[in-house]
């Protein structure tokens, strides 16, 4: 199956959330190995809950729309819910079924959301 | 004759290739596929002279240490040096390792400068890396010309009286073009220098002559001139090895051991610690005689017609950015990295994936050769004896096709 669906190619073109939030409570940055990108979550936290989370950095389209759908639906959520979002919700998300030779990119902006979101609670 | 043109008659050889028809296998810069007559050397290793090697006295063992020793002097041969000379490890990285290890250790000390190219691989660039901080060293990288290929004056002229190694590809792994290994190993020499080439990729496109090329260290891996993967070699001056230190320590590399110290065994085998690659070696020697066996010429001439071809078809194609120089030149091999405008390689990959055509894509183990061409990832296609013209065909339509979903 085409992986390349038009929702995805979509998001990859007109991301909603790419930039970087204002007065970020955290950013975290995560490189591919296999490709040398790169990509930066930065997120505001607000009463305990992700008032904003955007993404930067370039890479491939799964790895960009990726990016794009997960800031998208982790905004409003608890830091609780936010720690839970797994892998697998990650892949549920993308709707398209990911070759574990593409797991690396789709899971590259959770890899770098979760981090931040642990070292951030490390320090405060 | 073997004409890219006409079905090819190598590529029956090959099992896996004959058991997929539709497969277009273009990542033979990372690795090759492996003919028949490899398999069958090293099963009929294991059926019939199956042993330890050099441990023994009984027949089996004998056998095992004979043909073992036997693939070594075909190395040997292969590259017009001495069985003495051929050290067997993993693969050419572990080759590098044991040289920046036991030589670099040895003869590095702080303020000296261990000179690399910008284009080495990260297996040529890493252990000089952490030697040189190890020694307090400097690690001096000669840079490269706008269009990839080696600034050759610069190279030359950063060889000094302080240069104690200079470690250097004979072919990039990304541009597909030779290094002036000749000029670089007299200008080292001149000053001291001692010269190891990384003949990881250059070794399954031209005959490499150890005493002609005058290096003091070569490398490879068989993996990637259709031989099996687990074995390398190292390839050394026989003074050299005599003076080095080991790498690693066990059996086999030594005579007698004492409490408090041992006597190293002769060279070659003072390297070649713990049971080696037994079938891999004989494995190896099968492979060097598979590609003697197609002839230096016609597969020389097999690559030039694939590589004009293909970068023909590219540069007719709008959007494709050929990383390098984009027409072929004496010694080109048949490597071609590349970009499609608007369409990662990583995406590229994988639609061309789906159409069972199989590429490199990402940073080809030279990220800091891409960074400073300014890429951070681009896509690779490199041929060999089997692969065809149809298949550079079903590249260009991949690529179009891939142009065609991104809408670019
Ligand atoms: C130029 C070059 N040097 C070294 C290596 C390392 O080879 P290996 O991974 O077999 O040790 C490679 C292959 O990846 C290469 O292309």
């Amino acid at each position: 199956m085409n992986i390349y669906q038009e929702e995805l190619l979509d998001r990859y073109w007109h991301p909603k959330n790419r930039g970087s939030v204002d007065n970020a409570s955290f950013s975290a940055t995560e490189h591919n190995p296999l490709c040398g990108d790169t990509l930066t979550i930065t997120a505001r936290i607000e009463h305990a809950i992700l008032a904003d989370v955007k993404f930067n950095g370039n890479g491939c389209a799964i790895s960009q729309a990726a990016a794009d759908l997960l800031t998208e639906s982790l905004t409003g959520k608890t830091i609780q819910n936010a720690r839970a979002f797994s892998p697998d919700a990650m892949r549920m998300l993308l709707t398209v079924p990911i070759s574990s030779a593409r797991e690396k990119c789709a899971l590259l902006a959770l890899t770098a959301f979760q981090k931040g979101l642990t070292s951030s609670y490390a320090h405060n | 004759m073997n004409s890219p043109n006409n079905t090819n008659t190598t590529r029956a050889e090959f099992p896996l290739l004959a058991a997929n028809p539709a497969l277009a296998y273009l990542d033979n810069a990372a690795s090759t596929q492996k003919p028949k007559t490899v398999l069958k050397a090293m099963d009929a290793f294991y059926c019939t002279s199956y042993a330890n090697v050099h441990r023994s006295v009984y027949d089996l063992s004998e056998r095992a240490t004979a043909q073992y020793e036997d693939a070594r002097g075909r190395v040997a041969r292969f590259l017009n040096a001495q069985p003495q000379e051929i050290v067997f490890t993993k693969n050419a990285t572990e080759a590098i390792n044991l040289v920046a290890y036991s030589f670099g250790g040895g003869e590095v000390r702080e303020g000296d400068e261990v000179l690399v190219s910008i284009l080495e691989h990260h297996a040529n660039f890493l252990p000089w890396q952490r030697l040189c901080a190890r020694k307090k060293a400097r690690l001096v990288v000669a840079p490269a010309n706008a269009d990839g290929t080696l600034d050759e004056t610069s190279a030359l002229a950063l060889v000094s009286p302080r240069t104690k190694i200079v470690a250097l590809t004979a072919l990039s792994n990304v541009i597909g073009v030779p290094t002036p290994l000749a000029r670089m190993i007299e200008r080292a020499h001149q000053h001291g220098a001692r010269v190891i080439i990384d003949g990881a990729q250059a070794v399954a496109h031209k005959r490499i002559d150890m005493r002609a090329m005058d290096a003091d260290f070569f490398v490879f891996s068989g993996h990637k001139i259709f031989g099996p993967a687990g074995i390398g070699v190292l390839a050394a001056r026989a003074e050299l090895l005599e003076t080095m230190q080991p790498f690693i320590v066990g059996g086999e590399m030594v005579k007698t051991v004492f409490l408090d110290n041992a006597e190293w065994n002769d060279i070659p085998w003072k390297f070649e610690a713990g049971t080696p690659p037994i079938a891999e070696a004989i494995g190896l020697k099968a492979a060097l005689d598979f590609i003697e066996s197609i002839g230096w010429q016609r597969l020389h001439t097999h690559e030039q017609t694939l590589t004009e071809y293909a970068l023909e078809r590219m540069r007719a194609l709008k959007g494709v950015h050929i990383i390098g120089p984009k027409t072929f030149s004496s010694g080109r091999a048949p490597i071609i990295s590349f970009t499609v405008n608007g369409v990662h390689p990583h995406d590229l990959a994988s639609i061309l994936n789906e159409r069972h055509i199989a590429i490199r894509s990402g940073h080809f183990c030279a990220q800091p050769f891409l960074n400073a061409l300014s890429y951070s990832a681009a896509a690779r296609a490199s041929f060999t004896i089997y692969n065809t013209r149809a298949e550079v065909d079903a590249l260009i339509e991949g690529i179009a096709a891939a142009q065609k979903i991104f809408r670019v």
